[in-house]
């Protein structure tokens, strides 16, 4: 594996926010932090709420500028944005054009990839199918109900067939068959050698499907390594080594 | 039994929403016709407003008016006119204070001095040929292909007709500017031919304006020259001095164009019918009030040794054909 | 390319599926009917007033739609938060201003061709047709005037973040400089020393829309205008434009998008 040229790699990434108008100070959102991940894992980010994932996340899709250190996807910087051109993205929440159909909105997502109409056609007719949307592909988004919209998402994140899947909680707001089926077509992805990075809360479930874990904290990497490596060497499942790393004392989490 | 019961509730139930209902209207008329003189007091000048326009626009509605009365002037240019910040500069140019007169009511100062066709515009032609001036810069000098920049007028006895609506607007916003009934009268009576149309106008003009001298003296003089109907003008053109007289105590620079104007009608129309004697009587008057009264003087005295068959001289023939800025002894 | 015709094309659709043009449309056919159904002292032969309204109905629905839709664009995105799956793509921020651009200029030109067909529409079966290739230079200089309002309002949209503000703003600027711009330099001539200088600069840096306003030659039946002219004022709407979408593209291109 490490010999293998990482798919996604961070380099001692800084990014501050500047101080608002109410005269707050900057606020370092993420301090140094250097990762890697290797074609064909599944990397679970983790870390509590403003511990600093959605910002690295924003870095790597380009939302954010970096302050110091930089990000390559791919071996190329995400300031370019080629570097996105053999990813998918899921955000937390589906955030779609509300007067476009599925099928539209597909083949919109498509033509940004550039694939070809009879290409994109193809892909189109088969995400429909894998997301059980074919049946409701010609109704505008506004008509969807929220499952319906987070599958149409789904299918958006594949719709290029990316090598590397970024997924922003992807099971937040899912009822437990919802979570099943990411889970599903997360394990599916990953049986076809596709890389997927991404954040959860749910520490069963990233213990289920992740290769590698990376905990942060208050802007900082805390530890990396292998979920058996991380459960074995704390003797102690996937959760209590994450409370236990972010100082939550355990004896009250038990 | 139940089924009675529910019949009798129904019965009550859409007896007592009539009369409910009626109740409800009752009180309602009633508090209208209670509330309808008090809300006069409580609106105070615009609930006697004349209409929808003036109770929306007030008397800002005069400002429109005006507005719409230029537009038609604009429309007999054929869209070639200046701007305001052009007349300003024309202005300053020439060393003069503006001269609004001038460009509001040319279209006025056009109905009367227009004889055949325009020449009237030549008196103009310094002023508006040129009031574009050489381009100041390379924008202007572009701006120019986009813009009219030939003086044109609507002159083929049909297409006058495209300023009449601007007219008609400025009529309705403001029913007392006097300029705009007598305007709109003049085209379309002398060169339209629509003579009844241009008399219902004056005669709507003179429903809102029942003291104005002008509108009278326009009337009379569609009477004679369109109708033939002497005794119909003089009727119009007395009613119109007498409101001149009791508007006016004395002769001055303004007034005196309404006047003289009417002496000249009435005098040219008692000449042409050969009451000489009345003719004269009336071309005295005018003497009396003209700026220049050596002229009319001629006249009388040529009326007086030639006796009715009496050829006109050229310059006196167009006296009284046209309304005041064309008099020239005025 | 391909990206910014793909952005264009969800701006021309989301157009089409929203009311304000087929209202703006209806009520300028309506009123524009309304009119010509009137009878002014029985007088069937007059068009020009009609033209007037109808031009002038139609300058400002184009408005209202370019403005309204270009400012909207992309605090709309940011709003519904529909930036962050399109910018997780390949797709560069330079791309989605042209795109957003080109999409409210096409949608934008597409509901005035219709408006501008009405127009010539209404004029033949008045009997008094416009001349058609002044009503093609009418409909092309307002619509290289509309590139220049558009990418104005783009750029607005990512100077003020409440679309209101940025719509209004727009209207006033473009209002003021229909009305004033061509003006400008006879004042500066009146003012001496520092405010003329002042003023005459504005003159020459204001876009001046006005050059695009040929409704005086349209309505009163002038001849075309000179085509040499003709291509120096797309040329001119064209710089304008760029230097707005640069400014844009500028502005756009650093500013953080936390999700």
């Amino acid at each position: 594996m490490w010999g293998v040229e990482p798919i996604l790699r961070i380099e001692h990434l800084r990014v501050e926010y500047p101080p608002n108008r109410r005269g707050e100070l900057p606020k370092v959102a993420v301090k140094d932090l250097s990762l890697r991940v290797y074609p064909g894992e599944v990397f679970g980010f983790l870390g509590p709420n403003g511990a600093g994932k959605t910002t690295t996340m924003n870095v790597l899709l380009g939302f954010v500028h970096p302050t110091g250190g930089e990000a390559f996807l791919f071996g190329v910087n995400v300031k370019e944005p080629i570097a996105r051109q053999r990813i998918g993205y899921l955000p937390e929440m589906t955030y779609y054009y509300r007067f476009l159909t599925a099928e539209e909105i597909l083949r919109f997502y498509a033509r940004l990839f550039g694939l070809s109409s009879v290409e994109a056609d193809r892909r189109i007719q088969r995400l429909l199918k894998l997301v059980e949307l074919d049946h409701a592909c010609r109704r505008p988004l506004k008509h969807y109900s929220k499952g319906m919209q987070q599958r149409v998402g789904l299918a958006q994140a594949l719709i290029n067939d990316p090598d590397l899947l970024i997924l922003d909680e992807p099971t937040s707001g899912l009822d437990p068959l919802g979570r099943m089926k990411v889970r599903e077509i997360i394990q599916r992805l990953k049986n076809e050698g596709k890389t997927v990075f991404f954040s959860s809360h749910e520490l069963g479930e990233v213990e289920t499907v992740c290769d590698r874990v990376a905990i942060v904290h208050q802007g900082e990497l805390k530890v990396e390594g292998r979920v058996e490596e991380l459960v074995r060497s704390h003797q102690a499942n996937l959760e209590q080594v994450f409370l236990r790393i972010i100082g939550y004392p355990t004896s009250l989490a038990a | 039994m139940v089924a009675i019961s529910q019949k009798a509730f129904i019965d009550v139930n859409g007896r007592t929403i009539f009369l409910t209902g009626a109740t409800l209207l009752t009180v309602a008329v009633s508090l209208a016709a209670w509330l309808e003189p008090r809300s006069e007091t409580w609106r105070g000048g615009r609930a006697r407003a004349e209409g929808l326009l003036a109770t929306l626009l007030g008397d800002g509605r005069r400002l429109f008016a005006n507005h719409f009365f230029v537009k038609a002037d604009v429309y007999l240019h054929s869209g070639y006119y200046p701007s305001i910040f052009d007349q300003a500069r024309q202005a300053c140019d020439h060393g003069i204070g503006s001269n609004p007169e001038h460009t509001e009511s040319e279209i006025a100062a056009d109905t009367g001095s227009c004889k055949s066709g325009c020449e009237h515009h030549d008196h103009e032609a310094s002023h508006e040929s040129g009031f574009l001036g050489p381009p100041r810069d390379w924008i202007d000098r572009l701006g120019r292909h986009f813009r009219v920049t030939q003086h044109t007028h609507l002159e083929d006895g049909v297409s006058e007709s495209e300023i009449l609506p601007w007219l008609r607007v400025a009529m309705e916003l403001d029913p007392h500017q006097v300029e705009v009934y007598t305007t709109a009268a003049y085209w379309l009576g002398r060169r339209l031919g629509k003579v009844n149309q241009a008399e219902a106008v004056l005669r709507r003009g003179l429903r809102s304006n029942p003291d104005s001298e002008e509108i009278l003296l326009e009337l009379g003089r569609l009477a004679w020259e369109h109708r033939r109907d002497a005794e119909r003008a003089r009727h119009l053109w007395n009613a119109a001095e007498r409101v001149w007289q009791r508007k006016y105590l004395s002769v001055n620079a303004t007034n005196r164009v309404t006047l003289a104007r009417m002496l000249a009608l009435r005098a040219q129309m008692e000449e042409t019918l050969g009451h000489t004697e009345e003719a004269i009587r009336y071309w005295s008057r005018l003497q009396e009030v003209s700026p220049h009264p050596e002229a009319v003087a001629r006249r009388v005295a040529a009326l007086r040794s030639h006796l009715p068959q009496t050829p006109w001289p050229a310059d006196a023939k167009s006296i009284g054909q046209g309304p005041g800025p064309s008099l020239p002894s005025l | 390319m391909k990206r910014c015709m793909a952005l264009t094309g969800v701006v021309i659709r989301e157009l089409y599926r929203r009311k304000d043009f087929y209202v703006l449309f209806v009520l300028t056919a309506l009123i524009t009917l309304l009119l010509a159904s009137i009878q002014f002292f029985e007088d069937l032969r007059m068009v020009r007033y009609l033209r007037e309204v109808t031009l002038l109905l139609i300058w400002i629905s184009a408005l209202v739609i370019a403005v309204v839709t270009a400012a909207r664009q992309i605090p709309a995105e940011r709003e519904s938060r529909t930036i962050f799956p399109l910018l997780a793509k390949p797709v560069s921020r330079g791309e989605v201003v042209m795109g957003k651009f080109l999409g409210v200029w096409l949608a934008t030109g597409l509901a005035l061709a219709v408006f501008y067909g009405f127009y010539l529409l209404v004029g033949t079966f008045q009997g008094a047709p416009s001349s058609w290739l002044l009503g093609f230079q009418a409909f092309w200089l307002h619509w290289m005037m509309l590139a220049v309002v558009v990418s104005m309002a783009i750029l607005g949209s990512l100077l003020f973040s409440a679309p209101s503000v940025n719509s209004t703003l727009c209207f006033i600027v473009v209002t003021g400089i229909l009305l004033l711009a061509g003006h400008l330099n006879i004042i500066a001539g009146s003012m001496p020393g520092l405010w003329g200088a002042l003023l005459y600069g504005l003159y020459f840096a204001l876009p001046h829309l006005e050059l695009f306003d040929v409704r005086d030659l349209l309505i009163h039946e002038h001849p075309p205008v000179a085509w040499g002219a003709f291509a120096v004022a797309g040329l001119y709407a064209a710089v304008y434009t760029t230097l707005f979408l640069i400014a844009a593209w500028w502005l756009f291109r650093k500013k953080p998008l936390s999700t």
